[in-house]
């Protein structure tokens, strides 16, 4: 919707109690021209209201009525094209019609102003913090919910169906179990995290970072989960990376140093799957949630990725913490579908940012 | 992990039944009115009673039942699709009906089936009760007078009409009545599922 300018407000705040009047009085003529006004005050706001005022079937159901006042109200007193009519009742019909262009067209301004921008103009004027919270909840839920939903009504046949006893209870409790685990954090479900991707060229020390800023985060109270990769060195040249995690220090062999093989090494796929359900249950139930070493493999839509894009589905951590090869950041940022922010970390030391990541949750906690 | 405060935890269940609702009727509604499914508002309202029957009893606060239309009145509003004011005065009257329903017979069956009966009612009201906002006072006029002349033709008097038209009204109510009943009985398979949640988590309720 376009901003108002105050002339234009107040112009149509005057055309709005001329009509009314004009009608209470029952002065078609003034009715008119105070409606004609008021039609070309929002065709000179916005381009394609007379367009839009196009609707077919209130246009017919409206001359439908108007024709039907002129036999079915009143004395016939009038004779039109041989037919009885009704001049009371015609008038009648006139007056319906004119009222009827005037709502419709405030029902056309108003579903205009129904859109995220208007919604945030009313938040703004009228206040009620909490309803604009829940509701902010609501659709932060809204698109997820509807995909799920669109998948209960189809049956496997691919014939669509209606909602069922069971499909409903079921996503009842999907309510009840949102409205009590996911507010208790201020963590809403399916919400975007912010990717603090801490970037650097190879044996930066990013793992050895991620590594220190993980003890201090639990240092301060912050539940932490996921991977890192710590690697194996022999005679300087790294031969093995694990996928270790964080939260019970258990440890998988994801790649052995093979000359022939994709970028030099072997990958074990069961332990990126592996890695993958470490990281889905990281996001579900942490509150900053680590990934190490996305690079080359991650830039092409490999490796982690996929374990990502997956996890995000059903997120609740608000800070992912990544360490990110540098010259692979712009290819792991177009892959995962939200914000990617690098930080240059190396000259903080781990635990301010802990600190500073602790008074953001708890900020986040206490909205 | 701990229950939630009584206001937060007020909001949360506004927000995740209102979101429920929201998106059945964002889905459901958008796909039958496009279908021209008769009876689709009707249907809609049955399903809407039905949410907030089953909620009451799992979150038995005045006025739950009202900030949950509201909040998915905003959500079905803010779907792209012909119809958005419609839709969100719908939903939010239907709310505001089971809302005084509850208050006024309490969060038990009675109330779920009370509230249930006026949403159904006002569904099909809804589109009159449009008209006559459209059209203004004359086109009541019209619709009596247009009722006299057709009961006139077929030869029924102006009280039989008045009973078909009650009966009709009486039979929409009670597929309400029905939704509401059922949800109420669905919520309580509701608080069986919280308790048990929460005694996973070993929180009291």
């Amino acid at each position: 919707m376009s901003q108002s300018r105050p002339w234009q407000l107040g112009a149509a705040w005057t055309l709005f109690g001329a009509f009314v009047t004009a009608q209470v009085l029952g002065s078609l003529l003034w009715s008119v021209v105070a409606l004609a006004s008021w039609l070309l005050l929002w065709r000179l706001r916005k381009a394609n209201f007379f367009r839009r005022l196009w609707n077919p079937p209130f246009w017919i159901a409206t001359g439908i009525i108007v024709l039907l006042s002129g036999f079915f109200l009143g004395p016939r007193d009038l004779t039109i094209a041989g037919i009885g009519v009704s001049s009371s009742g015609i008038r009648a019909g006139a007056e319906m019609l004119l009222r009827a262009v005037f709502v419709f067209s405030i029902a056309l301004v108003l579903s205009d102003a129904l859109n995220a921008e208007g919604l945030e103009r009313l938040q703004r004027r009228i206040g009620f913090p909490h309803f604009w919270m829940a509701l902010r909840g609501a659709m932060e839920m809204l698109p997820a919910l509807r995909n799920r939903a669109g998948k209960e009504f189809s049956a496997d046949s691919g014939a669509r169906r209606l909602p069922r006893r069971g499909v409903l209870l079921r996503w009842m409790k999907e309510a009840v179990r949102i409205a009590e685990g996911e507010f208790e954090s201020a963590h809403l479900p399916f919400r975007r995290p912010v990717v603090l991707a801490v970037s650097g060229t190879r044996n930066s020390g990013k793992t050895t970072y991620l590594t220190q800023l993980n003890s201090a985060l639990k240092g301060v109270g912050v539940r932490t989960g996921g991977i890192t990769q710590p690697a194996t060195v022999l005679g300087g040249t790294k031969v093995r990376y694990d996928v270790l995690e964080l939260g019970t220090g258990k440890r998988k062999t994801l790649a052995e140093r093979k000359s022939g093989s994709q970028n030099g090494y072997d990958f074990s796929q069961d332990a990126f799957r592996w890695s993958g359900e470490m990281i889905a249950s990281a996001a579900k139930g942490c509150e900053v949630l680590f990934v190490d070493e996305l690079g080359l493999l991650e830039a092409q839509g490999l490796g982690h990725l996929p374990n990502l894009v997956l996890a995000a589905e059903e997120n609740r951590a608000p800070i992912w913490i990544a360490a990110v090869r540098k010259e692979c950041l712009q290819g792991v940022g177009e892959g995962l579908p939200f914000l990617v922010v690098p930080v240059a970390v190396w000259n903080t030391p781990p635990a301010h940012l802990a600190e500073s990541i602790a008074r953001h949750l708890e900020s986040l906690r206490n909205r | 992990m701990t229950a939630l405060p009584g206001k937060r935890r007020f909001w949360a269940y506004a927000a995740s039944f209102g979101a429920l609702w929201g998106a059945f009727e964002a889905l459901l509604g958008v796909f039958l009115h496009a279908l021209q499914v008769p009876f689709t508002g009707l249907m809609l309202a049955s399903l809407g009673c039905l949410i907030l029957a089953a909620q009451r009893r799992v979150a038995p606060w005045a006025g739950i039942s009202l900030m949950t239309g509201l909040i998915a009145g905003f959500c079905r509003a803010i779907t792209p699709s012909t119809a958005l004011l419609g839709p969100l005065i719908g939903i939010v009257t239907e709310a505001l009906l089971v809302e005084l329903a509850f208050l006024l017979l309490g969060r038990g069956m009675l109330g779920a089936v009370f509230g249930g009966f006026l949403a159904a009612l006002w569904s099909i009201s809804q589109g009159l009760v449009v008209k006559v906002i459209l059209y203004g006072a004359p086109v009541v006029e019209l619709a009596v007078s247009m009722a006299e002349k057709l009961l006139g033709w077929v030869g029924l008097t102006v009280s039989s009409g008045i009973w078909a038209v009650a009966t009709l009204f009486g039979l929409i109510g009670l597929v309400g009545a029905v939704a509401g009943g059922l949800g109420s009985r669905m919520g309580r398979s509701l608080v069986r599922y919280r308790e048990e949640l929460m005694a996973s988590r070993g929180d009291s309720p």
